[in-house]
């Protein structure tokens, strides 16, 4: 193919650079997510741990199941952060950062919301949960186009529309909306 | 000082050349929310139209409804104008619009759940709607390093924190009304201020 210019004086091969340039930031965008990916498992775990704290054992403070596990969720993942900040070899990019702003952000937004629902005992709404889930799937939504990411995941905002179908308005009564907690860990 | 090499080859001037152009990209960034300043202002009018008309006039399950789907369809066709007029697009500018694409879809997925499901009336979902909105606007604030913004983020935290302890009705449409002056029409007027100062010192410049 010819040499070309464009009217802005931009040359094919400024074109290749630049989206080679946009490629290799997605490329270490997506590699930045994996090396994060512990942060998905340890708050699956620790969902998992404070619903089957709160459910199977409510004797041995099954009210505080909850916060010592979203506090212990936060302060590990504080933890590990610093960990791996201080590894040699870590590196993050523009797009990286973009990222850990979107989950900041969310996180910072969730413990807000969670703290204060817990505090004046609205935490049981399904409105409430449907909520968390939405914010939830959101942050997915929006890492997934920055990393042009498709499987994460636009089933997490899917979620929050089973959370509704699972209440006792739609279906019945239940107790718990547990299909909206085990998808949520 | 000389043009020191990094241990992976970068140069000094390469690096200084880098940070200019993330700085480019920040400022334009910003200028591409100054331009869309108009979108904040008309969605809090909206906002105010649709509580006005449940308190005030019948009909009153067709507020949301109708005002929501009008602010869509002014949205679209004003956005649509505005990007055919021309205008320059970064990586940044398109993160910021993929974020707000996103609370849209996330925001109209809820509050059609709630409302069909019959629970639009508890107070975490109205504070979850203040949080979805204080979200898209925090994560735009960390991306653009734009305090102003962030501001905007914290008033809507603040007022979906204030939800879950203020929940009569009155109290609920007092804390509504004030986030959405102050986070929307304000924050909005104030882009709009930064993005006609911007045009007209291009003016001048290029007198």
């Amino acid at each position: 193919m010819a040499e070309f210019e464009q009217e802005d004086g931009m040359t094919r091969d400024d074109l290749v650079q630049r989206v080679a340039l946009m490629e290799a930031m997605i490329a270490e965008g997506r590699r930045y997510t994996g090396r994060n990916s512990w942060i998905f498992v340890l708050w699956g775990l620790v969902d998992l741990t404070a619903w089957v704290w709160q459910n199977y054992s409510p004797h041995f403070g099954g009210r505080w199941a909850w916060p010592i596990c979203l506090t212990a969720g936060a302060v590990l993942t504080l933890a590990g952060k610093m960990l791996q900040k201080s590894e040699t070899g870590y590196s993050s990019n523009d797009l990286c950062s973009r990222v850990m702003s979107v989950w900041g952000m969310m996180g910072l937004a969730m413990g807000i919301y969670v703290a204060s629902a817990m505090l004046t005992h609205f935490s049981w709404q399904y409105s409430y949960i449907a909520g968390l889930l939405m914010m939830l799937g959101m942050a997915h939504a929006i890492s997934a186009m920055f990393l042009r990411w498709r499987c994460r995941d636009w089933w997490r905002l899917s979620t929050g529309q089973a959370e509704w179908r699972s209440s006792p308005a739609i279906r019945g009564k239940r107790r718990m909306p547990s299909c909206c907690l085990r998808w949520a860990s | 000082m000389t043009n020191m090499e990094r241990e992976d080859g970068t140069t000094r001037d390469e690096l200084v050349q880098r940070v200019a152009l993330m700085e480019a990209m920040i400022a334009e960034g910003r200028r591409s929310t100054a331009r869309y300043g108009w979108i904040f202002v008309m969605w809090g009018l909206i906002y105010f139209v649709a509580m006005a008309w449940v308190v005030y006039l019948p009909l009153k399950d067709w507020a949301w409804p109708v005002c929501i789907c009008v602010g869509v369809l002014v949205s679209i066709a004003k956005g649509r104008r505005k990007r055919a007029s021309g205008g320059s697009e970064t990586l940044r500018s398109r993160s910021i619009e993929a974020v707000w694409q996103i609370f849209s879809v996330g925001i109209t997925l809820y509050v059609i759940g709630a409302i069909a499901s019959g629970h639009g009336g508890q107070p975490s979902y109205y504070a979850a709607i203040l949080f979805f909105i204080g979200v898209a606007h925090g994560i735009s604030a960390r991306i653009l390093r734009w305090g102003a913004q962030g501001l905007a983020a914290a008033i809507w935290w603040a007022c979906g924190l204030a939800m879950f302890f203020f929940t009569t009705r009155n109290e609920v449409l007092a804390i509504f009304l004030i986030a959405t002056f102050f986070g929307m029409i304000v924050f909005g007027l104030y882009a709009m201020m930064l993005e006609r100062r911007r045009a007209a010192g291009m003016v001048q410049a290029h007198a």
